[in-house]
């Protein structure tokens, strides 16, 4: 491990940089440094995640334009180079589950690819867990540093970091700076643990099984009661990536324009016959829950939810999802 | 209060009266009360009530339609209860109210991450908000962090009800000076301040979900055939969305302001929202949802409507 004094952050900064952009944690999103104080960023949890980053918004897929009987068409592919400074574990993991839909197989995603491709995940490991928080419900917690390039710890007045993998490794090789010290690593181990310990586990053994035989159950109809049906919760989830794909059309010109969207909306399964497979709130929560918790563990073996509770906070109403799960776990299930 | 709530809440539900009671609960965050749905007696010991309740259950109520149902309202969700039975959407013999005068409700979700650190407890008292940081006490004026709309409320108390729980308030009233400090800005300005609120929004919907007005199956936002507003965030759509919506509210709204209190991302509407409302009020002097047996305000044509306006 590796350490640089807080008043010398320059000497990695420059390292950064020389990378592509550098993000750093601003109270509502990511953003790109200007100078290296900013690295100093005290901010535990951003409000819009690097989701933001990797897969924004919208985002042009191609682009097309009629001249006569002629159609040309362009690529729009929106390229993203540079470290994120200071991740959370949490948001790591997140993206690695990211990876698992959008980088592999038939789901293969140029558009995303070619910016995780070139995204170095600088990690910090998360010192002040709030009351939403319940990372470690899933197996990892705020000091996992396996789902970044290069993890850190801000111990006092120092950081002490280190390559995860190749490149970050390679990040690490050239930089100006000592080792970090026995004491300094003795006092991290301590920090871990108590940090640890404060974040709240849930018990969620065996929901992935429980769920799969709740399709018909009453709770969906309890649990999605007070739901307002929009879309805050998917939009600031970390993990959570639909979208919906539109052509904007202009007289000669026009582009295809990929967008978020929301399984909480009506509009998300609404086919062209006018018919809805899910056509009330109870259905759609359903299958919010079900995909996280049921669908994404069949197929990666991981559950798509990373604890970080942003959904609790955006919520209008104030729905908590660790309330649902247990919920769920206590639900008896009809014969 | 609290008590009494429940009690009314018991009853009905033992006595079968209604089906659900449409109330609150303390919510998972601190400063959050969240609606609830009691069904059964058992369930009634959940509810509560505070000012930092925000959401207007009158936006509940449509999906209700086939039950009996019990509501806790203030004096915007007995107004909001007007425009929907004025609407044809609900119907007033099916509907408990339980009405509760209101000292407006705190801008919950601004003040929250105003403090920028773990809040572990909150209360009121005289007049403060106290609220328990790990590493201090902060207070703040409760008058500091009301909801704009309640701040200058004329109808605090519920304008109908068939129980009312605790005494009526006296309405705090004083119009809409808000407006009108935006409206003596320059053109430039407003537009300046409008299009960055309009910039922050992120299209996930709250408002138009959390309102009570805003209940169409089909909202033209959503409409692709025509196409009203196109997806992305080309400010010219999203700006186009929130102006077309608070037209929709003209003579509608019920200035309950939850719409900019559940925002995400803190967008300003009310100013919009409450500019409509401050000219129906001075142009024709329509204030909405005073009266169910009126028809909307753009659903009525009357020869004395003044015909020197565009709204």
């Amino acid at each position: 491990m590796k350490r640089v004094p807080l008043s010398e952050l320059e000497r990695i900064y420059e390292a950064l940089k020389n990378y592509g952009n550098v993000w750093v944690r601003k109270k509502n999103a990511y953003e790109t440094a200007e100078t290296p104080e900013e690295l100093l960023s005290t901010v535990s949890k951003v409000k819009k995640p690097a989701k933001f980053i990797l897969l924004p918004e919208e985002e042009p897929l191609l682009a097309f334009v009629q001249d006569g009987k002629n159609v040309t068409f362009q690529e729009t592919i929106r390229e993203a180079k540079g470290v994120i400074f200071g991740i959370p574990p949490c948001e790591a993991k997140a993206i690695s589950l990211l990876d698992l839909n959008f980088l592999q197989g038939e789901g293969e995603d140029v558009y995303y690819k070619k910016r995780r491709e070139n995204i170095l995940l600088f990690g910090l490991a998360c010192l002040a867990p709030d009351s939403r928080c319940f990372c470690t419900t899933f197996g990892y917690g705020p000091f996992t540093e396996s789902f970044t390039d290069i993890f850190g710890v801000v111990v006092d007045d120092m950081l002490l970091f280190e390559g995860i993998t190749e490149k970050g490794k390679d990040l690490v090789k050239n930089l100006d700076v000592e080792d970090a010290k026995g004491e300094e690593l003795k006092k991290l181990e301590a920090m871990k643990k108590e940090i640890t310990e404060r974040v709240k586990k849930l018990d969620i053994q065996g929901i992935q099984e429980k769920l799969a035989r709740m399709m018909d159950s009453e709770i969906w109809d309890r649990i999605s009661s007070s739901c307002l049906g929009c879309g805050a919760c998917t939009y600031y989830c970390p993990t959570c990536y639909c979208f919906d794909i539109q052509d904007v059309e202009r007289p000669n010109w026009g582009y295809r324009l990929r967008t978020w969207d929301s399984c909480m909306f009506t509009l998300y399964t609404l086919e062209g016959s006018g018919h809805n497979p899910r056509p009330e709130l109870k259905y759609r929560w359903r299958n919010r829950l079900m995909h996280k918790f049921n669908y994404y563990p069949v197929l990666y073996q991981e559950f798509g939810c990373v604890g970080c509770g942003r959904c609790i906070e955006v919520c209008p109403v104030n729905i908590d999802i660790r309330e649902i799960l247990m919920e769920v776990k206590n639900e008896p299930i009809r014969a | 209060m609290v008590e009494k709530i429940r009690e009314i809440a018991r009853k009905l539900l033992g006595e079968g009266k209604v089906d659900v009671v449409l109330g609150y609960e303390k919510g998972t965050g601190p400063l959050s009360e969240r609606p609830f749905v009691a069904r059964t007696v058992e369930e009634v010991e959940k509810l509560t009530y505070s000012p930092f309740a925000i959401q207007n259950l009158a936006t509940y109520l449509p999906r209700f339609n086939n039950n009996k149902v019990a509501i806790l309202a203030r004096g915007c969700t007995t107004r909001a209860i007007n425009v929907l039975i004025s609407e044809g959407q609900i119907e007033r013999d099916k509907i408990y109210v339980i009405g509760i005068p209101c000292n407006g409700v705190i801008k919950t979700r601004e003040l929250r991450e105003s403090i920028g650190e773990e809040i572990e407890d909150v209360s009121i008292q005289n007049g403060e908000i106290v609220i328990k940081t790990p590493k201090e006490e902060k207070k703040v004026k409760f008058e500091d962090w009301l909801n704009i709309s309640c701040k200058y409320c004329e109808y605090p108390n519920p304008l109908f009800y068939d129980v009312l729980v605790g005494e009526e308030v006296k309405p705090r009233g004083g119009g809409y000076p808000d407006v009108e400090e935006y409206e003596k800005l320059d053109e430039d300005e407003r537009w300046e301040i409008f299009e960055a609120e309009m910039s922050k929004c992120v299209r996930c919907y709250a408002c138009r979900q959390s309102c009570p007005m805003c209940y169409c199956e089909h909202c033209f936002v959503d409409s692709t055939e025509p196409r009203w507003i196109e997806p992305g965030f080309d400010k010219t759509d999203l700006e186009s969305w929130h102006l077309i919506r608070v037209l929709h509210m003209a003579g509608r709204c019920v200035d309950c302001g939850t719409c900019e209190l559940v925002c995400p991302e803190g967008v300003k509407l009310l100013f919009l929202t409450r500019k409509v409302a401050r000219d129906l009020k001075r142009d024709f002097d329509y204030v909405s949802g005073l009266n169910p047996e009126k028809p909307p305000f753009f659903g009525e044509f009357r020869y004395d409507d003044k015909g020197d306006f565009i709204l």
